[in-house]
């Protein structure tokens, strides 16, 4: 195991990664920067060094001085928590070159799953579903017409060049397609420069499921279940659950095999997500996998009793996994809430400013990991999450009533939060009956949940 | 020997001394030091020993004469210091000839933090004279450490 750990991130991950070390009893340094200089994490830590100013691209993703910063303090592992240069297989390798575990899947492993189309190709051939499509770009119309026939419709039209969900186009039908084709594809070459396209079958109203895994060097690898993050607005998660209560018992069993199966055959390690859309019928389409530990994790804790973080270490350290399948024991529901420093009377306007006054919930079933403190000023530098509640139960009833309770007990005053919207969706009956999808939130504007400003 | 070689002699026989001397008078409590070496004289003096007690923390106030050439003393007493501090998070290094009393202008180099390899530059900000060498040569720093502060001249 390490000697000593550096934690090259910041907030409630930092918080977190440093729990875990102290109760493994291995040091662990906190690289901060400037403004987070007064931070929970640093106040918290045995030692923390500052790396350098507000600006992520000269501090938390500075990898000269988080490298160095490691190499001063006498670590010999990095942890980086998620974002920043958590999947960056460039920082992974300099870690190496300078002698540092970087806590996650080797620099090869993360390269060989970097690219979406490399690895759903990559996966495909292990058996796991991905989104059907057109094999690679279309040549002509006709072309199109029997491929889109054999996907099934409705299809997304993408630019092979583009990114980001411009040029875009939804086609619905063999007569659509007639029509759009051509318009996608000068449109393609108007604003990329290349006309090529291909298509995906767009899954309407799907819900976003994801299968927790932990692969150890040895090639062994366990899932943990999976998690449903479809209540998300813009693309950006804010309440979780698990297990999937949109999934029947052999629906997820099947799912979970398949993810399992499929990682360790394609090389996987370390901790890691495996990303599905899940459409009304139940059927799963992989769509990407995610090299990191996620926001979200402590909702699979929480069901299987197991501290993702302390697996982590233990595989970046060569161990062998401390658990069989047969061990893992998914009990109860757990949801996960991520109150962030934005208005939900205002649409989700991000906010600063001091946090004059916290105070969390507490009983049965409920954790929150978080950084703030009475008198913390959020910084405007780095992203709005201020705390993570996670309520368990022993069914999704219990815990839901535990979140409605929990919920109301979470006070925070100076700083406008999400909190009230939060508090409208566990009353929302398409909540409620596990009805959500990942689009309902930006078709109906969040105005639908908690009302207009008073 | 010519102007310009007796004034590099001088730099350097000044450099050398004062940050020692200046230790020693703060180590020892004492009001004024002075050393003679060849035609050099430097002088050392405490604040407020005119009072009595040397401040250990105080402004120091040094004097360098020539037999011959007179030096401008350098007086302590401003209170506007200027900090100087570190750009990287590395191992911090001086620049030869650096030490307290020492007349420098903005851009002067103070020293380098050496991060990974490679150097990053440590100047002055602002003209003055050096009052403090807050950090250690080979001591690692870690961004924004105080490295030395400076006395800023005051504008003309």
């Amino acid at each position: 195991m390490f000697s000593k750990i550096l934690i090259a991130n910041r907030g409630e991950i930092a918080v977190r990664v440093l729990r875990t070390c102290r109760e493994l009893g291995i040091p662990a340094v906190v690289a901060f920067s400037e403004p987070d200089r007064d931070s929970m994490a640093v106040r918290l830590s045995d030692e923390a060094i500052c790396i350098g100013p507000a600006e992520a691209r000269r501090s938390y993703l500075n990898q000269p001085a988080l490298i160095s910063a490691a190499l001063l303090t006498g670590c010999d592992a990095v942890h980086p928590g998620y974002g920043f240069l958590s999947e960056d297989a460039s920082f992974a390798e300099a870690c190496a070159v300078h002698d540092l575990v970087f806590i996650g899947p080797r620099a090869q492993v993360i390269e060989r799953f970097a690219s979406k189309y490399a690895v759903r190709r990559m996966l495909a051939a292990t058996g796991l579903p991905t989104v059907p499509g057109s094999t690679g770009i279309v040549a002509d119309l006709a072309d199109a017409l029997a491929q889109a026939e054999a996907a099934g419709y409705p299809v997304l039209l993408k630019p092979s060049a583009g990114g980001g969900g411009r040029g875009m186009r939804l086609v619905r039908s063999p007569r659509e397609m007639e029509t759009q084709l051509p318009l996608a594809r000068s449109e393609a070459r108007a604003a990329f420069g290349d006309d090529s396209l291909y298509f995906e079958r767009w899954i309407e109203d799907n819900r976003h499921v994801e299968v927790q895994v932990l692969v150890d060097s040895h090639g062994t690898g366990i899932h943990l279940g999976e998690r449903d993050c479809s209540v998300q607005r813009r693309h950006q998660k804010i309440v979780e659950e698990a297990p999937s209560p949109a999934m029947d018992e052999p629906g997820r069993e099947r799912l979970r095999d398949l993810a399992i199966r499929s990682v360790v055959s394609a090389g996987y390690e370390n901790a890691g997500t495996l990303e599905f859309l899940l459409d009304r019928d139940g059927n799963f389409y992989f769509i990407e996998i995610n090299c990191r530990i996620q926001v979200e994790h402590p909702i699979t804790e929480a069901l299987t009793g197991v501290d993702l973080v302390a697996e982590q270490l233990r595989i970046a350290a060569g161990e062998r996994l401390t658990l069989t399948q047969e061990q893992v024991q998914l009990r109860g529901h757990a949801f996960e809430f991520r109150i962030t420093a934005e208005d939900a009377h205002d649409n989700f306007s991000p906010q600063t400013g001091i946090v004059s006054e916290v105070h969390w919930p507490g009983g049965p079933g409920i954790r929150v990991d978080t950084h703030l403190f009475g008198g913390y000023e959020i910084p405007p530098f780095y992203d709005s999450l201020l705390a993570k509640l996670i309520v368990w139960g022993e069914d999704r009833t219990e815990a839901l009533a535990r979140a409605k309770r929990a919920l109301a007990e979470c006070h925070i005053e100076g700083v406008k939060t999400n909190l009230p919207f939060h508090r409208a969706i566990v009353d929302n009956a398409a909540f409620v009956d596990a009805e959500v999808s990942t689009n309902l939130l930006d078709r109906v504007g969040p105005a639908a949940f908690v009302g207009e400003p008073a | 020997m010519s102007t310009d070689n007796l004034a590099q002699d001088m730099a350097a026989a000044v450099a050398a001394l004062v940050p020692a001397l200046t230790e020693r008078l703060q180590r020892h409590g004492l009001a004024e030091i002075e050393v003679r070496q060849g035609d050099l004289r430097v002088r050392v003096v405490a604040p407020g020993t005119a009072g009595g007690s040397a401040s250990l923390s105080g402004p120091v106030e040094v004097s360098v004469t020539t037999q011959g050439v007179g030096v401008t003393p350098v007086e302590g007493t401003t209170v506007t210091l200027e900090p100087i501090r570190s750009p990287a998070v590395g191992y911090f290094m001086f620049a030869d000839g650096l030490g307290p009393g020492l007349a420098v202008t903005a851009g002067t180099e103070i020293g380098f933090v050496e991060m990974l390899g490679i150097r990053h530059e440590v100047r002055a900000s602002a003209d003055g004279v050096v009052r403090h060498l807050v950090a250690e040569s080979g001591e690692p720093v870690e961004y924004g450490q105080l490295l030395v502060e400076i006395d800023r001249t005051p504008a003309a």
